[in-house]
């Protein structure tokens, strides 16, 4: 087995090197506006997400070849005091090669599909650039072998996607929708820092291996006590809820779709919303330790595939009927890996990227392809037989119809119930000090209009 | 004795003292602003060379310079604490100064800003109180001339910095008068709210957005930048300041930061934006330093270098559209990427790295000083993380609505020139450089931070490490840094000023 030492490590660097190079060609040059030609962006793209997937493959292979279930690829250490420690350190093992192996084939695809579908828009470099840190983030979330280097991962993936819904930034909703991501990605990251923090505190360091037990996944046993995992396990069933749209923040799901059509489908079908699961089952030790938390995270799975399967029924375009069928089957990943179905989760997470990715990338020409097909066979398209909300009281399906016309108002609540609360205090603050602060300068107070009205963030809620 | 360091340091005053006396002079804007840039080029060089003097040097080894040779003591102290500060301030003043656009010359004094600078390296160099306090006074007194110029009332500015130098000066006077020892209630009390007012401490801020919006952009952020405030702090109070006092400031900074970070979110003009994220900043950064757990404290040195440097980005972006567009306001779309990309993408590397963001100078940083909070208390810790987010979505919420949402109409070419290209990239590629390759950055603060912690007495530690046992609301865990750890082991410090 040490002979596979220095080829897996040489794999391992190449796997998240070659893309750390496509985010350094094409994401430099973005920054700096320097642009590069569409044909040496493509080829970039193609050339490193090529050498990653081979590089991973071919860990795959030497680990089934030789049995070994787990390949700690250690680099070094960031920073080194004596009571703090940053490592860089990546992991290889049965939960993360599969997603390395999904993300590179994925963004690989819409890498592809994207050079030519951007053909000539104007920010064509800028949406290079930001998949290539997409796809850096998801690597290091995915292999990350410290908690720390997870963290950073997810923030890139939340930035890109931030980014990438207000792609079309000469209009002003998709901004508003871009902000609206942002906030509810803040609040996932500042829960998971707090959870990343706290862990770090607990055992000293960020090493997976310590928090979560020798044994390779799924078979980990973590050092925790069970309040300490259910204190840790809430924050992170927070993150996840905030990353991958689970219920109260299902909302910028749909709005996410105003990005362009192929980030919607490797983000919002495929991979970052997936990502909150990941999460979950990377830390799935953590959760066996509180029935609470298992309990509470397949009642939050449930009740957000509950919701999605509700809402998506009512939804007039394609793409947000797939967000909200996309979120139905979230829903029930996060079930299941609180039932301690860890590969179930697995295997249904990547099934469910393909199927969905595909499904979004189809979604621009579905008419056609309806029409194409209704030519075929000379008549149109029989519709569904079995219909189950035909089976309710009309009263029920009335309530129920206008529950899923307003997505649940679970927008409204946050709006109307966080934003709008915490915006008018501090516009009440703000009154206050401009008022104090004329005192001071001996002259009458200026207010603005905008102080009495509720604007900015309110509006994106 | 190695005199290169402080030498350096007192030609690195001496001369933009001298500077700006001769640069009165010229009557050519143009002519005004290149010497001055020389000069501030030449500053940053000394300051650099002394910091890399002091590296070289035992600790409490630097003191010294031409004033010890004339008059037997030097005045000026460089170490591993001050020197990386005199560094980012010498820099700051230095883009500042370059990037004054032709527009901008009639308003910005050179000669004002090279004065201000001798007095602020002079500020972060003094460790004996009565002088700090009397160059605290002289910085002061310095930016007054920039109202002046443009007219407008200092009454504010005035007011709050008149009642710090009073503040700090009585505060010190009774410190003497009680003969050196631990700080009586009155001393302590007076040195804090002092303090508290020369940082933009909420409630005590207002005159950090009346400064932004009563002189032009370039002169506020220097005098705010520095966080000079901070500064003092570090020398009046947590050597020798009550428990309480340490506490209380402490705790008044982390209210004071998430405060101002959600103060930022509602602002419509885009000075008083950028202004309370310079008083949330300031908090975390004062919250860091009064932290007694040796990440904690080294977190917030760290944050220190690493928000000045990406603050200077987002003010120069700030000043840059400013002066092509006008005053922004936040309450509508602007629309000016199309126009000036370069400078849309730098606010958001800028105002990424402010918060914190991976692959950034602020990342490590951040983690450390809210591992530090975290030791000092679960709301700390809470604290800390809020206005991190609060501040995230500000920011961002400001680049879309000055860079995106409509197409900015207007033929000009309005993009960066390369003047302030220069100065922009050195300054992004330290913003990325450390955040790639932190390793000595965090060494030297963490260095800095154990010396400092030497010379604190153990009581007087502000945001305390946890007590005994393990807090209950992480059920007895197992690793807990409580004090048994290094404060119970480290040997009584004696205070540095009851030897004098």
């Amino acid at each position: 087995m040490p002979a596979y030492n220095q080829l897996l490590f040489t794999l391992g660097v190449a796997v998240v090197a070659a893309p750390t190079a496509m985010l350094l060609i094409v994401g430099l040059a973005a920054l700096f506006q320097r642009d590069l030609a569409e044909t040496t962006v493509a080829r970039v793209v193609h050339a490193t997400l090529l050498i990653g997937l081979a590089a991973a493959a071919a860990i795959l292979v030497i680990m089934l070849w030789t049995g070994i279930r787990s390949v700690p690829v250690a680099m070094g250490h960031w920073v080194v005091l004596p009571e703090y420690h940053f490592e860089f350190k990546l992991i290889f093992d049965r939960l993360s090669v599969p997603m390395v192996i999904l993300t590179f084939v994925l963004c690989g695809t819409i890498g592809a599909f994207a050079s030519r579908y951007m053909h000539r828009e104007a920010g064509f470099n800028r949406f290079f650039g930001l998949l290539a840190l997409f796809v850096v983030g998801m690597l290091l979330t995915t292999l990350a072998g410290t908690i720390e280097l997870l963290f950073a991962g997810w923030e890139f993936v939340g930035l890109s996607s931030a980014l990438l819904v207000a792609f079309f930034q000469e209009r002003q909703m998709p901004v508003r929708n871009g902000l609206h991501v942002w906030t509810i990605y803040r609040v996932s990251d500042a829960a998971l820092l707090a959870a990343v923090v706290i862990l770090h505190h607990l055992r000293g360091e960020g090493d997976f291996s310590v928090l979560l037990g020798t044994g390779s996944w799924p078979d980990g046993v973590a050092s925790l006590t069970a309040s300490q995992a259910l204190m840790v396990g809430a924050l992170i069933l927070v993150a996840a809820a905030g990353k991958s749209g689970l219920i109260p923040f299902s909302g910028w799901l749909p709005r996410a779709m105003e990005g362009p059509t192929p980030s919607s489908a490797v983000f919002y079908g495929a991979l970052s919303v997936h990502l909150g699961a990941f999460l979950l089952l990377r830390v799935s030790p953590i959760l066996e330790l509180s029935w609470w938390l298992c309990a509470a995270t397949v009642a939050l799975g449930l009740a957000t595939a509950v919701y999605a399967t509700v809402t998506s029924h009512v939804q007039t375009d394609i793409k947000s009927a797939l967000a909200f069928a996309s979120l139905a089957q979230v829903g029930l990943i996060v079930a299941e890996i609180g039932l301690g179905f860890r590969y179930l989760a697995l295997v249904h997470i990547l099934g469910h990227a393909c199927l969905r990715m595909l499904q979004f990338l189809r979604a621009p020409t579905l008419l056609h392809d309806y029409h194409l097909l209704e030519n075929a066979i000379g008549s149109h398209l029989p519709r569904a037989a079995f219909s189950w909300e035909e089976y309710l009281p009309q009263r029920v399906r009335l309530k129920l119809y206008r529950f899923a016309l307003s997505r649940g108002h679970l927008d409204s609540v946050l709006r109307d119930y966080v934003a709008a609360p915490l915006c008018g205090c501090f516009k009440a603050c703000e009154r206050w000090e401009r008022r104090w602060t004329a005192l001071l300068a001996n002259e009458p107070p200026k207010l603005d209009s905008h102080l009495q009205g509720t604007e900015l963030l309110e509006d994106v809620a | 004795m190695n005199l290169s360091g402080p030498l350096l340091l007192e030609l690195a005053v001496i001369a933009p003292l001298l500077g700006a006396l001769l640069i009165a002079r010229i009557a050519d804007s143009v002519a005004r602003r290149k010497w001055s840039v020389v000069l501030g080029a030449a500053v940053l060089g000394l300051v650099a060379g002394a910091w890399l003097c002091s590296a070289q040097l035992a600790p409490g080894t630097s003191d010294g310079g031409l004033l010890a040779l004339i008059a037997g003591r030097g005045l000026f102290v460089v170490n591993s604490f001050n020197a990386p500060l005199l560094a980012l301030i010498a820099l700051v003043y230095l883009v500042t100064m370059a990037t004054t656009a032709h527009s901008r010359l009639t308003r910005f004094s050179f000669s004002r800003a090279l004065a201000s600078l001798a007095i602020t390296l002079a500020t972060f160099a003094s460790q004996e109180p009565w002088l700090l306090i009397v160059w605290l006074a002289l910085g002061a007194v310095v930016p007054l001339g920039a109202f002046k110029r443009l007219g407008q009332s200092p009454r504010v500015y005035v007011i709050h910095m008149l009642a710090a130098i009073v503040l700090l000066a009585v505060g010190q006077m009774l410190f003497d008068a009680e003969g050196g020892g631990r700080a009586s209630i009155a001393a302590s009390a007076c040195i804090l709210i002092g303090v508290l007012l020369r940082t933009a401490i909420a409630p005590a801020h207002c005159w950090m957005t009346d400064l932004f919006e009563r002189t032009s952009f370039g002169s506020a952020t220097l005098i705010a930048l520095p966080m000079t405030g901070v500064y003092a702090a570090t020398v009046l109070l947590l050597p020798a300041s009550a428990p309480w006092a340490s506490q209380a400031l402490g705790t008044l900074a982390l209210l004071s930061s998430v405060y101002a970070a959600g103060m930022a979110l509602v602002q419509r003009p885009m000075r008083r934006f950028f202004s309370f994220l310079v008083v949330s900043q300031s908090g975390l950064v004062l919250a860091g330093v009064v932290m007694d757990s040796p990440t904690g404290l080294a977190g917030g040195l760290c944050l220190w270098l690493t928000a000045g440097l990406s603050l200077a980005g987002l003010a120069l972006v700030m000043r840059a559209v400013e002066v092509r567009v006008g005053r922004v306001s936040l309450d509508q779309f602007h629309g000016l990427y199309d126009r000036m990309p370069f400078l849309g993408a730098y606010y958001l590397l800028a105002g990424l790295a402010l918060v914190g963001f991976p692959g950034t100078c602020g990342f490590i940083a951040s983690e450390m000083l809210f591992d530090g909070a975290l030791t000092s208390g679960v709301l700390a810790g809470v604290a800390v993380v809020l206005a991190g987010t609060l501040n995230a979505i500000a920011i961002l919420q400001a680049y879309y609505r000055v860079f995106t949402g409509c197409r900015s109409p207007g033929s000009i070419d309005v993009r960066e020139r390369p003047r302030e290209r220069v100065a922009l990239v050195p300054l992004a590629l330290l913003i990325l450089g450390i955040g790639v390759y932190p390793t000595g950055l965090i060494a030297s603060r963490h260095q800095a931070a154990t010396e400092m912690l030497e010379h604190r007495p153990f009581e007087a530690a502000g945001l305390r490490a946890a007590d005994k046992s393990p807090p209950e609301w992480l059920g007895g865990m197992h690793g807990w840094p409580g004090p048994s750890g290094r404060v119970a082991q480290r040997p009584e410090a004696a205070h540095p000023r009851s030897q004098e």
